[in-house]
């Protein structure tokens, strides 16, 4: 799990880069999990990030970005195998166990990391949050799928409206 | 459309995502699952309704209705019986359909051979084969395939692509087979894998090339209503297991070519207690059942009885349906074994009958 940064870090053989969220805190973290991102891999090619330079992310704040990172550096290891081809059936499981707990969290920072990870392009963190936030929709009725994505109650017009629809369809309902 | 405040979606409400990352979590949900999504709200029904989220969609495993009649049919998203969702400018077939695709769907009926040549003498339909990716409208243009057998089998197919479609002569296997079984496509829609009865066997059709070959495959001893079917490229069989005439257990193979010979390699057996709700207290006393498949799932039917059973190849479960009753079983029996798919027309709003 990567940490706010606490002094002067890189002491290991793997390169480091210092990551900074919208409201300043610095996140220092391996250049191979840093990227996974898209958006920060062409920076880390050319060397930015690392000794005292960070690179800004004005678009994530810490909270988000430590949770981005955890998942970041916990799949790094499979994505530098090129995907994990050759991963065992209990790295793989692993991972699937990781990824399932990972997304076991509150709705609003579901969002925010669906957001975070597409601003900086990580194609897997996207695809997981997605999966989880469409199961989480999944076999409710209208008024729960309301309630599921924190909808105020409807007004007597849009319950019209969703009776219509429901009559319409009355077959997918029966 | 109201803002999230109240009913506590957190500080980060779901009309604060993008539009694009809207599309892209509802595009994973099944069209079925998307007209109650589209009942939620009116920005969610636009959404839905909206052309370039139709771009995102591909077909869902779990948006099948395995036809038990005209009207019902087993939807596995919701694991009952279900009205069977109407079809896009007409309503149900009015004869049992002869064959039908794999997904994209469609059936073809004697109603549809109406407009083509007739069949070549002799001949009985095995498949309909549609081109792959014509998901987002339903497919027109298909290739049919019919055969001859007896003392061999003899191929024709017809494609309605072309202007003036004919029945086309292909090529001959030389082995007498009683009847052909069921036919699996191939994920690329390139051959057909087709069980051969009367003997056992494996026969794969190259639809490109119209020639025939006889897998060197050992078929399991005792086979009794077999189903191929194809999911996530690999090859599957399921059927019985027959001993001195009686059906003891429902198998699950898997097309095995990892070794220098081709093999049927068991992956599940039905539970016992799921294989007693099937037969439904028929041990010892002839029964049947019946499958059919689309993308990895598997649905048995005992017609008879009214016993539904589903087996999902992706994660091997085995459920028990609630049981059906009011269906003639003779007239389910032919229904049974064809797949509707809803296609994108149904979350337009065009079915307000």
């Amino acid at each position: 799990m990567a940490a706010p940064e606490s002094g002067d870090g890189n002491n290991g053989a793997a390169r480091m880069v210092t990551l900074i969220s919208s409201d300043n805190t610095r996140f220092e973290v391996e250049a191979a999990a840093a990227s996974l991102s898209q958006t920060l891999q062409l920076t880390i090619l050319d060397g930015g990030g690392g000794g005292g330079d960070g690179i800004p992310l004005p678009n994530v704040d810490s909270a988000t970005l430590s949770k981005v990172l955890e998942y970041c550096i916990k799949h790094a290891p499979a994505a530098a195998n090129g995907g994990a081809p050759n991963a065992t059936a209990v790295d793989r499981a692993e991972l699937e166990r990781f990824d399932n707990e990972f997304v076991n969290i509150d709705q609003s920072v579901l969002y925010s990391l669906i957001m975070a990870a597409h601003n900086l392009e990580i194609e897997g963190l996207q695809s997981l949050v997605a999966k989880k936030v469409a199961d989480m929709i999944k076999g409710k009725s209208p008024m729960e799928i309301r309630r599921t994505l924190g909808f105020p109650d409807p007004t007597p017009e849009e319950q019209a409206e969703m009776n219509a629809h429901m009559l319409e369809y009355g077959w997918a309902y029966e | 459309m109201a803002s999230a405040s109240s009913t506590g979606a957190g500080d980060y409400p779901w009309e604060a995502l993008p539009l694009h990352l809207q599309e892209r979590i509802l595009a994973l949900l099944p069209l079925t699952e998307l007209i109650t999504v589209a009942a939620a709200s009116r920005a969610l029904r636009r959404l839905i309704r909206s052309p370039a989220f139709h771009t995102l969609l591909s077909p869902h495993r779990l948006d099948a209705f395995f036809l038990l009649s005209p009207r019902l049919a087993v939807h596995p998203l919701s694991r009952r019986v279900l009205p069977a969702p109407p079809l896009a400018d007409e309503g149900p077939p009015r004869f049992p359909p002869l064959v039908s695709s794999a997904s994209p769907s469609i059936l073809i009926t004697p109603a549809t051979l109406f407009h083509l040549p007739p069949l070549p003498v002799g001949s009985y339909l095995i498949s309909v084969v549609v081109p792959p990716g014509t998901f987002r409208s339903s497919p027109t243009t298909y290739t049919l395939v019919a055969v001859t057998t007896g003392a061999a089998v003899r191929s024709y197919t017809i494609n309605t692509a072309y202007p003036d479609p004919r029945w086309e002569s292909r090529g001959d296997l030389p082995l007498p087979f009683a009847l052909l079984g069921n036919a699996a496509v191939s994920g690329d829609r390139s051959r057909l894998f087709v069980l051969g009865r009367g003997s056992d066997a494996l026969l794969v059709f190259d639809l490109v090339t119209g020639m025939w070959e006889l897998l060197p495959v050992v078929m399991p001893l005792g086979l009794t209503t077999a189903h191929l079917f194809v999911f996530d490229r690999r090859l599957f069989l399921v059927g019985g297991v027959e001993r001195f005439g009686e059906v003891e257990r429902v198998v699950v193979w898997q097309m095995d070519d990892a070794e220098e010979n081709l093999l049927w390699k068991e992956v599940g057996v039905m539970p016992a207690v799921v294989f007693g709700k099937l037969v439904a207290g028929r041990h010892g006393s002839f029964w049947h059942f019946q499958a059919v498949d689309r993308m990895g799932i598997v649905c048995l039917y005992n017609a008879v009885d009214g016993r539904l059973v589903v087996f999902d190849a992706a994660n091997g479960q085995w459920t028990v349906l609630p049981r059906v009753s009011g269906l003639d079983a003779e007239e389910s029996s032919r229904w049974f074994g064809h797949v509707l798919e809803p296609g994108i027309e149904l979350l337009m709003g065009q079915h307000c009958h």
